[in-house]
């Protein structure tokens, strides 16, 4: 995929209709075939930034381009044709089936009115299959674990077929197991050129998953670059307001909270 | 659980027909179902007097619009548990049935030349939704809660307005708006039957073609933009298809109570949540069951009795039993 398809954003700054001011300035590059972690403590703006780049929220001041090209003004149908959105978690009211979640990805392409036709279903297969979880086609989503709807979410947004996925704790809930899994589907993606953001919790999520980080606090980017060369002992104690142990184990970068 | 889409529509299609079928049949004049065909088919043949007009003056204009409300409250219904996201939600929710009783009592009981009755019911119904709407909307947006709360306080704004025009009534008007708040098939004719259908039906296939994006859109708000739906415009334009079906129902022949419950709800969990097909399944049931109430209700005692005492106490207990025994409930949570 050519450079052209970096996700870019230039001081953003989006309001709540309460008042709270949530991203303040947001300047942030998101080049394509990478990972990029959103990385910030609670509060930092990490989600409203992540739903301003989905296009959910529109920024106040600001824009949020893809290759040059400015996103806020494109109509939803067009814009979903270029960024996908995977929620945090989404909590089904109704026992649609796997396959039907998985086709829902496939609305922005849609040309008729009557919905999927036949070779969107072939390619929902083919997006289920490749989050690994083909079997779920035929379940009911309300009878899933939380693990497996993440994946059959991240499956719609494949099938969405998007330069762009934009995913929120994409981890946050599942085991280890599940999260590696997620991590290394992910990254497959990136490989594929896809521009990839995620917003993330865990340091070490960072570390050994995303190449690029960028920092928020209070609204705004702090600093932003290669994970591995920014995180260290003053930020991450700057962020959180306790001191950090870098250290290696089996030659992975590992970071330890100390607890005092 | 997989089952045949065709079949249950083939079961449901034979249904209605039968049910259809026994609402002309039926009634303090028996004819025979040879003599209903015969009427049907070759209306002009010689010999058909009183049995003619019987059937086909009196009960086939009833019979269509039992059909047409019981599909459009049915229909109405289920667009609206799938914007809402929520199965306890009937069409009723933005106020349109007792916007729709206050002018019906405005009729009744002040004058029916100032405020002639469907239409004075229907303008309040549509009026009430509009209310709701406006008091809802903040900033450009449409907030599910805001618009339930809205619903709530409208409904009870004209109900205190009913309220008081009923103190102010007279003994026969309050019997005749008591008997009109509980619904009945009594006032339909052929002007009833034909009216509801040429705007019941082009509304309920507008909403039909819609089904897919009615899916995305009951995942939720935020999804189904990141989706590409343009949100806002499409839930205000099936709300307002569906607040409209229901004010134009309710105008026609009262208020009927759990038909927009309830049948969407039995239409889910025979058929699923894919609204492409639980719209027309949820039609066909609406259609059949108010076609067999109010069948019902003027044939199982010697007078009329008011329809939505027999959909109460047909529909309630079946679906408790559907809620017991189904483990394919149509809704989580």
């Amino acid at each position: 995929m050519p450079a052209d398809m970096d996700l870019r954003a230039e001081g953003c700054r989006y309001r709540y209709a309460n008042g709270t001011l949530a991203v303040r300035d947001f300047s942030g590059d998101f080049p394509a075939g990478e990972i990029t972690a959103l990385f910030g403590p609670n509060g930092s703006g990490k989600t409203t930034m992540l739903k301003n780049l989905a296009g959910i929220y529109t920024p106040a001041e600001g824009k949020v381009s893809l290759g040059g090209r400015e996103l806020n003004r494109l109509p939803p149908k067009r814009r979903a044709a270029l960024t996908a959105y995977v929620p945090q978690q989404s909590v089904p009211v109704f026992p649609f089936t796997v396959g039907e979640t998985v086709l829902m990805g496939r609305t922005p392409s849609l040309g008729g009115v009557f919905g999927p036709n036949r070779q969107d279903v072939t390619k929902a297969r083919e997006a289920l299959e490749s989050a690994g979880a083909s079997e779920l086609w035929d379940r009911c989503v309300t009878e899933l674990s939380g693990g497996q709807r993440q994946l059959v979410l991240i499956a719609r947004a494949i099938a969405q077929d998007t330069p762009v996925l934009l995913l929120d704790e994409p981890t946050a809930s599942l085991d280890l197991h599940h999260q590696h899994d997620i991590w290394r589907l992910l990254g497959a993606l990136a490989e594929t050129g896809k521009t990839i953001v995620a917003s993330v919790h865990d340091p070490n999520q960072v570390l050994w998953f995303c190449r690029r980080v960028v920092v928020m606090r209070y609204g705004t980017v702090e600093i932003q670059g290669d994970s591995r060369t920014i995180f260290n002992d003053n930020l991450l104690e700057s962020l959180y307001g306790r001191g950090c142990l870098r250290t290696e184990a089996e030659g992975l970068p590992v970071i330890l909270p100390l607890f005092s | 659980m997989k089952r045949s889409r065709p079949l249950i529509f083939a079961v449901l299609g034979g249904l209605v027909l039968l049910v259809c079928l026994a609402a002309l049949v039926s009634g303090a004049y028996r004819v025979p179902a040879g003599e209903v065909f015969r009427l049907l088919f070759f209306p002009l043949s010689p010999g058909s007097g009183s049995a003619a007009t019987v059937v086909l003056d009196i009960r086939l204009p009833r019979l269509f619009t039992a059909l047409l409300v019981g599909l459009g409250l049915s229909v109405s219904g289920t667009v609206f548990q799938g914007l809402f996201r929520n199965p306890l939600v009937e069409p009723y929710i933005l106020g349109v049935s007792s916007g729709a009783a206050f002018g019906a009592a405005l009729s009744i009981v002040l004058s029916a030349a100032v405020f002639p009755l469907h239409l004075t019911s229907f303008a309040c119904g549509m009026g009430a939704m509009a209310l709701a709407l406006l008091a809802a909307g903040r900033r450009g947006t449409l907030p599910i809660v805001n618009l339930i709360l809205a619903g709530v306080v409208i409904n009870s704004l004209f109900s205190a307005g009913l309220s008081f025009l009923k103190l102010t009534a007279g003994a026969r008007e309050l019997r005749e708006l008591t008997f009109w708040l509980m619904g009945g098939l009594y006032v339909a004719d052929r002007h009833t039957a034909g009216l509801l259908a040429v705007q019941v039906l082009p509304a309920a296939l507008v909403i039909w073609s819609q089904g897919w994006k009615l899916n995305v859109l009951s995942a939720g708000e935020e999804e189904a933009l990141t989706l590409g739906l343009r949100v806002k415009f499409l839930r205000g334009l099936l709300m307002i298809l569906a607040a409209y079906v229901t004010s134009l129902c309710v105008a026609a022949v009262g208020i009927v109570a759990w038909v927009g419950l309830m049948m969407p709800h039995i239409a889910r969990m025979l058929i699923g949540p894919d609204h492409r097909v639980l719209i027309p399944a949820s039609a066909l049931l609406g259609a059949g069951f108010l076609t067999l109430c109010d069948t019902l209700a003027r044939t199982v005692t010697g007078g009329e009795i008011p329809v939505s005492i027999i959909t109460a106490f047909l529909g309630a207990p079946y679906l408790l039993f559907l809620i017991r025994t189904n483990r394919r409930v149509g809704f989580a949570g």
